[in-house]
């Protein structure tokens, strides 16, 4: 298949934050629907961590360069994606890269690309306008969000002339800023707050808050000082994402529909892609939802929700609605529920009947089946009790007031049907999240422990599937160091089925994410690319096609097979460093055989013949050459003792510990009687205390106690009576043997060179010695998992402590 | 030197630590007629009575045999290995004098049926000691079985 035919279909590509914000979700869910509509394919490049510092993580900046101008027709760009954080500037920097591809932002403008973005300023204003109408109040602060942020600057705007128009000056002590995102608010918002409540005492009636986030911040923290929102103060804010709706009090906010965003942004990356020009700026209305958090009170929420340029006079008592207001309402009403207004009619007529008669009972039942029918979408239990509320209204205003006590029992049993139904929505909800999270936590489980890339690919083809995605496909950069170059795959997944990969034709320039051949032409369907990295380690790219819309289950999913594949190829080095190391320890086996065998064979000709020198021609030889045949001859036996030394220590690391339990008075007996030759003619003074018994291999141990004796022996032989002291301490459920001697002792600051090998404290023609011995004993000590040290003062004495596992 | 009456074969690819052995041994009146072979392969034409000894006796075999581990051709756990293979050579014994103080050989000669290991020190003094303990015990003390001919 050409190029020609997979350019067919155009793809576009929407960068925008991590895909498990709720806003960041709406503006894909939107952009995919519109994406579909007009038969293109759109690829979701998610931006990392907006709320890290620096944001523009490493990871970021991979996804970035991933947004290929070869192979994407046209860019859709959320704003938070790229400059929330990091400032306009950045932003502005990084969008440099695209000039060749035709793009459109959403959310803040840059400059010399189109822009689509709510009614920040209309928005701002009316929100105030209601605080100022509706509660009288005066002292309205705010906390913003970024300077040169353009949805910023506009909502502080509508804010400045909102107050401006009402005659109440700008106090700059009333403004204060914060970040937009859940991660910062919390901490900003409680910043402010505090400053204003103790620094400046300011007196507050009502907090605008730039977002809803920061609108929550700012709730928690004023009533963490022991004030009520809204009876002390009110607090409004803006985006009207989910949790806004869900506190208690619920959040007077400005709505901001995310999913129209992608969708008409999408729409008009298509315009332009068509080659038509567009406005440099766009705006969508902004809605006024009144909920709770800005003073009013439940009753009157369903009426005040209102499109902002009607001007609604918000004062209106239910009772007393025009018929017209009462129709527009019912109509409007139809609308949010995305049903003919002549079911509402229709349910208007049954309650009609239904309250004049007892035994008639239409109304219930066709309201029920009507939600029934509405949850198999979408639920939205708010708008149908507004539809109750506007039902009622209607029937108030035909009846002069009065409904009668059957009607108003039909009305608050059709609110107890809405909450049930709700409450089932909800539950099912859950248990789905609750489902989900249940299948995320097993493949997360398997994919830890999916040592080796088969089993990790093999576990992924199992349980990507059963995740919801009908394909994806796994490649790996070629060079980490410049992941945008080439890339090879290492598994496709493609509708169901498992594709075998030609093994010469994996790689593929990364921009184009899925090889040629892989990508089938007829694809339209939306994918997401998800960047593996390992902390700073680029690894590759996951693309999944789109199937679960919890954007959390892409991102953990990105999460847990970065660090599969990691701990993957840690096994993989493992097993390769192993299998280098077994190979060295041969090569080294060999070579200490061979120095033991080739390196000892001459020594012991110069040894022997100088001997036999020595022996036999004697008369011969001037006393000067056999005391010089006598120095080649000691020298020759102590290059042989350096020699069995080394070997041993070398064997001590490969050596297996036969662990057993040992008596070490044992082996200090043995030890002592090996010594008694060396103690002839001396005074020494031994004090053995208790030597509880432990675990270890037997022979070791006595190598240990026999160097660590006598290096004492030795070192003590210039006093008048040697003193050495042989023990055990508990401490901290440790065993630790100890051998004290009052020797030569050492300078402690030599203490380090100590345990080397060949490193020697002292002159041989002090102390002879090969300078293993202790290098000796702490390897023994090392390969019986114990700690070896040692205290030390010149010409006092040396005590050495080593511990060992108790015995059983 | 004659065929006859060997009783050792001194198997050593050196020729120094040969004439050391040599020496030892006759420093310590060990005069016993000594056969030496330099490499594995030679040790076995000797004691198998092929080749260059096609025309020796094999019922007439040597009181002992010390036999290097590391040596050309045919090594010594392999000559060692075919000596204790036969019948008509399995009760000869063997001493496996060497510079090898590997756990591994030790462990494996005998495994194959070595008589004795000895490591030769390099100090003369202990080698000389440890020539005159081989001669004593291997040549005036230890009692063989005749060889029975099959």
């Amino acid at each position: 298949m050409s190029i020609g035919q997979l350019t067919k279909h155009r793809t576009v590509g929407l960068l925008g934050t991590g895909l498990a914000t709720i806003m960041q979700n709406q503006i894909w869910q939107g952009a995919m629907e519109a994406a579909q509509d007009h038969g293109t394919r759109l690829v979701y490049y998610p931006t990392i961590n907006l709320s890290s510092i620096p944001p523009f993580d490493p990871q970021s900046k991979v996804l970035f360069d991933l947004v290929d101008a070869r192979y994407v027709d046209g860019l859709l760009v959320w704003y938070a994606g790229i400059a929330e954080g990091a400032g306009i500037d950045r932003g502005a920097s990084i969008l440099e890269r695209y000039k060749e591809i035709p793009l459109v932002t959403i959310g803040g403008g840059f400059k010399n690309y189109p822009n689509l973005s709510i009614d920040n300023y209309r928005g701002v204003y009316s929100a105030v306008e209601h605080l100022i109408k509706v509660h009288n109040y005066r002292r309205i602060a705010i906390v913003r969000g970024p300077i040169g942020h353009p949805d910023a600057d506009e909502r502080y705007r509508g804010y400045v002339d909102a107050l401006q128009a009402y005659n109440i000056p700008v106090n700059p002590d009333y403004v204060a800023l914060s970040l937009f995102e859940l991660a910062t608010a919390n901490e900003m918002t409680e910043m402010v707050v505090a400053h204003w409540f103790q620094d400046l005492h300011l007196e507050i009636d009502a907090i605008v808050a730039a977002s809803d986030y920061i609108a929550l911040g700012v709730i928690k923290a004023i009533e963490a000082r022991g004030l009520r929102v809204p009876e002390d103060i009110a607090v409004v804010g803006f985006d009207g994402v989910d949790d806004s709706q869900a506190n208690i009090p619920a959040v007077t906010t400005v709505h901001q529909s995310f999913h129209e965003l992608g969708r008409q942004g999408i729409d008009m990356l298509l315009t332009l892609m068509d080659g038509q020009s567009l406005p440099a700026q766009s705006i969508m209305p902004a809605t006024l939802i009144v909920r709770e958090s800005c003073g009013c009170t439940a009753k009157s929420l369903s009426l005040l929700n209102t499109e902002l340029e009607t001007h609604t006079e918000p004062d209106i008592s239910a009772s007393s609605l025009p018929d017209k207001r009462s129709v527009d309402a019912l109509i409007a009403v139809a609308q949010d529920l995305n049903i003919p207004l002549s079911n509402l009619e229709n349910l208007a007529k049954l309650f009609k009947s239904d309250r004049r008669s007892i035994t008639s009972n239409q109304f219930l039942s066709t309201f029920r089946q009507a939600l029934i029918q509405a949850q198999k979408v979408h639920f939205d239990a708010i708008t149908w009790q507004n539809a109750i509320s506007v039902l009622r209204q209607q029937e108030l205003s035909d009846s002069n007031g009065d409904i009668g006590w059957l009607g108003e029992t039909l009305f608050n049993q059709a609110r107890v049907l809405v909450t049930e139904i709700h409450q089932r929505v909800y539950i099912r909800q859950q248990l789905k999240i609750k489902q989900q999270t249940e299948k995320l936590m097993q493949t997360s489980e398997t994919l830890i422990t999916s040592f080796g890339e088969q089993l990790f690919v093999d576990t992924l083809y199992e349980r990507l599937p059963e995740l919801g995605f009908p394909s994806f496909y796994l490649s790996l950069y070629d060079d980490s160091d410049q992941p945008a170059m080439w890339s090879h795959i290492l598994l496709a997944y493609d509708n169901g089925q498992r594709l075998d990969l030609p093994p010469d034709e994996l790689r593929f320039p990364t921009g184009r994410l899925i090889p040629e051949y892989v990508h089938p032409v007829h694809y339209v369907a939306p994918i997401v690319v998800e960047p593996l990295y390992f902390r700073n380690e680029q690894q590759g790219l996951l693309v999944l096609e789109v199937g679960p819309m919890e954007g959390l289950i892409y991102e953990n999913l990105r999460a847990q097979i970065s660090s599969a594949l990691q701990g993957s190829r840690l096994t993989q080095q493992v097993l390769t460093r192993t299998h280098q190391l077994e190979s060295a320890n041969k090569e080294l086996e060999a070579f200490s055989y061979s120095v033991s065998h080739d390196l000892r064979a001459p020594l012991r000709s110069i040894d022997g013949f100088s001997r036999i020198l020595m022996e036999d021609h004697a008369s011969a030889l001037p006393a000067d050459v056999v005391r010089l045949l006598g120095i080649i001859r000691s020298n020759t036996q102590q290059m042989g003792r350096l020699i069995d030394d080394l070997l041993t220590f070398s064997r001590l690391s490969r050596q297996p510990v036969n662990k057993q339990v040992v008596n070490p008075i044992d082996l200090v007996q043995q030890v002592m009687e090996t010594l008694r030759i060396d103690l002839e003619r001396r005074k020494v003074e031994i004090e053995i205390g208790e030597l509880p018994i432990c675990q270890g291999d037997p022979n070791l141990l006595k190598q240990v106690w026999m160097n660590l004796l006598s290096n004492a022996f030795k070192y003590t032989r210039e006093r008048e009576v040697a003193q050495i002291q042989i023990g055990c301490m508990q401490e901290h459920g440790e065993q630790i043997y100890f051998v004290k001697d009052n020797g030569v002792g050492f300078d402690m600051q030599y203490v380090n060179k100590l345990f080397g090998v060949f490193q020697r404290l002292h002159r041989s023609d002090q102390f002879e010695g090969t300078g293993v011995g202790l290098a000796i004993v702490q390897r023994i000590v090392q390969r019986h998992e114990g700690r070896i040290w040692v205290e030390a003062e010149p010409n006092v004495g040396a005590t050495f402590f080593f511990t060992v596992q108790a015995g059983s | 030197m004659s065929m006859e009456n060997i009783e050792i074969l001194l198997v050593e690819d050196n020729p120094n630590d040969e004439e050391l052995t040599l020496y030892a041994l006759r420093e310590n009146n060990i005069t016993n007629q000594i056969q030496v072979a330099r490499d594995g392969a030679e040790a076995l034409e000797y004691l198998f009575c092929t080749g260059a000894f096609a025309g020796r006796q094999i019922n007439d075999p040597p009181k002992v045999v010390l036999l290097d581990l590391k040596l050309p051709k045919v090594d010594g756990l392999e000559v060692l290995e075919r000596i204790k293979a036969d019948e008509r050579t399995r009760t000869i014994p063997v001493v496996v004098l060497t510079s090898s103080h590997e756990e591994r050989d030790i462990v494996e000669s005998y495994q194959l049926g070595v008589n004795s290991y000895i490591v030769k020190p390099v100090d003369f003094e202990q080698f000389n000691e440890a020539i005159r303990h081989i001669g004593l015990y291997w040549m005036l003390l230890n009692k063989t079985p005749l060889y029975k001919s099959t």
